[in-house]
């Protein structure tokens, strides 16, 4: 027997498109028997196969036998010894057709630099080729056509999704395969620059590449840094995994301001928790650093805004009263006291009462000998018109030597400079992160 | 005047040797570069008349120092308010 290869063409039964992928070599060869074999065609549902003695297929042996792809051969029996037998391969198959939309890795809400992955979807007689088109706020983004997208500063406050084309050997679908959406946000300073000092749960400027905290376990006291997952949010994945069953604590909240001033504590019992029997703390589905009665941290350097201007973003809650007087700042006789019995303290300024336990976004700003003022959940609570008395010094974060309070902190954002003409903005964007208020 | 449950010394080097039994018994700490390098402070109470030093209690200590004691602290002055 002597098997010959022919080419498909002019089928008579059309229901999707026909083409002719290329026929192979015949295999397992008998006297009476073969298998045709041919190459896979792009898109293709099922190949029908000609077996012929004439090399014009005028004649047929088996005749539109159809194989359903992706099977590429079939055994032709019940042949004549001796004989020389022609094949030929058809393909049918449709241009491709969505059926599962495509998605986004990390969806949700993603800061600048993160980079999002577009994935395929599902399509019907789904080709191996795709095209994808980001687009912003419903545009199309120029030059984004890769199926990943680095979110941009210009993004920020804007919708990201990507429409994705599907193309087989039958034709292309429109860009109708549209993703998901992720809603872009730039890290708060890179908004509001020129920080002092910057401590957080979350990550705060893009460009900084350090780590969020460093966290002794309690199973064996050992340490480890722990960074940032997708999206700028305290990498909790990594947290649990290196605390295990255990509880976790914060030897080091690492400063993101790129002025190196880390909040450090070297004792163990003094240290903030974060990890408890294996399940990260959280308020209002974020971390928080939980700082018992003995919890304190001391700056790498004493901030001094003495006499200088500054301003002060402070997203805490305090859990109990046990005692009166709670310094949440506090270093060579300048202090902010949260809850100094009556008063709240801002250096030697002082204002109302913050007598109960809620969650709180605290705002300072002074321009010094002029205005000082006050915000709780951005509601003014206090203005001191000309502001009065020495500034703010600060060696530790929770001073215990005053006050015994038990208290959680998420985030600590200090200037050297007067940002009361954009508090509320900064007040929004930690708002919208943490959802205090 | 605040009551403190914890552990008394009238040495610093008493306070210390505590100090370091504590260090011992946890293995504190792990790694020369680590971030820890105590399991509990010491303060000195130096308001008080006469003066000494004294480890604030938690439940961890008891099986390094035995049980605490109540005794109590002259708290540094506090800010004056306005």
């Amino acid at each position: 027997m002597r098997i010959g290869l022919g080419i498909g063409l002019d089928f008579a039964k059309k229901r999707g498109s026909l083409v002719a992928p290329v026929a192979t070599a015949a295999t397992s060869v008998t006297g009476t028997s073969f298998v045709a074999n041919w190459n896979t065609y792009d898109g293709a549902t099922t190949y029908y196969l000609d077996v012929s003695i004439s090399s014009s297929f005028s004649t047929f042996v088996l005749q539109n036998q159809a194989v359903s792809a992706p099977t590429t051969s079939y055994t032709v029996t019940g042949l004549t010894a001796c004989t020389t037998y022609y094949y030929r391969v058809r393909a049918e198959g449709f241009a491709p057709t969505i059926s599962v939309a495509p998605t986004l890795s990390p969806s949700g809400s993603q800061i600048t630099g993160t980079v999002i992955t577009c994935g395929t979807g599902t399509w019907s007689s789904q080709g191996s080729i795709f095209n994808y088109k980001w687009k912003r706020n419903g545009v199309d983004i120029t030059g984004a056509t890769s199926n990943t997208y680095t979110i941009q500063a210009i993004d920020d406050g804007t919708t990201i999704t990507c429409d994705v084309q599907n193309q087989n050997a039958f034709g292309k679908s429109a860009y109708v395969g549209t993703s998901n959406s992720v809603s872009a946000t730039v890290p708060i300073l890179d908004t509001y620059t020129n920080a002092a000092v910057a401590y957080s749960v979350r990550k705060l400027r893009a460009a900084y590449t350090g780590n969020a905290i460093r966290v002794r376990r309690s199973t064996d006291n050992a340490e480890q840094n722990i960074g940032f997952a997708n999206g700028g949010n305290l990498d909790t994945t990594a947290l649990t995994a290196f605390c295990g069953a255990g509880n976790g604590f914060v030897t080091t909240w690492y400063d993101q301001s790129g002025n190196g001033n880390n909040l450090r504590q070297t004792t163990a019992a003094n240290q903030p928790q974060i990890v408890s029997s294996g399940s990260v703390l959280t308020i209002n589905t974020k971390p928080y650093l939980y700082f018992t009665s003995q919890g304190e941290m001391q700056f790498t350097s004493i901030l001094n805004f003495q006499s200088v201007d500054s301003s002060l973003f402070l997203v805490n809650k305090r859990l109990n009263s046990v005692s009166a007087n709670d310094a949440v700042l506090e270093g060579n006789g300048g202090y902010i006291y949260l809850n100094y019995s009556t008063i709240i303290a801002y250096g030697s300024n002082f204002f109302g009462a913050n007598s109960a336990l809620n969650y709180n976004l605290f705002t300072a700003t002074n321009d010094v000998g002029a205005n000082l003022f006050i915000y709780r959940n951005n509601v003014n609570i206090g203005t001191k018109n000309p502001s009065t008395g020495t500034g703010v010094t600060a060696e530790y974060l929770m001073r215990r030597a005053f006050g015994q309070n038990d208290y959680l902190f998420t985030e600590l954002i200090m200037y050297a400079i007067d940002q009361n003409s954009v508090r509320n903005d900064i007040n929004t964007n930690i708002n919208n992160y943490y959802a205090i208020y | 005047m605040p009551s403190i449950k914890g552990y008394k010394y009238t040495t610093e080097s008493s306070a210390k040797s505590a100090q370091k039994q504590c260090n011992d018994y946890y293995g504190i700490p792990v790694s020369p570069d680590d971030v820890t390098q105590n399991w509990i402070e010491y303060n000195f109470a130096n308001l008080n008349e006469p003066s000494f030093w004294y480890i604030v209690y938690n439940e961890s200590l008891n099986v390094v120092l035995g049980e605490p004691i109540e005794f109590d602290v002259v708290p540094p002055p506090t800010p004056p308010l306005e």
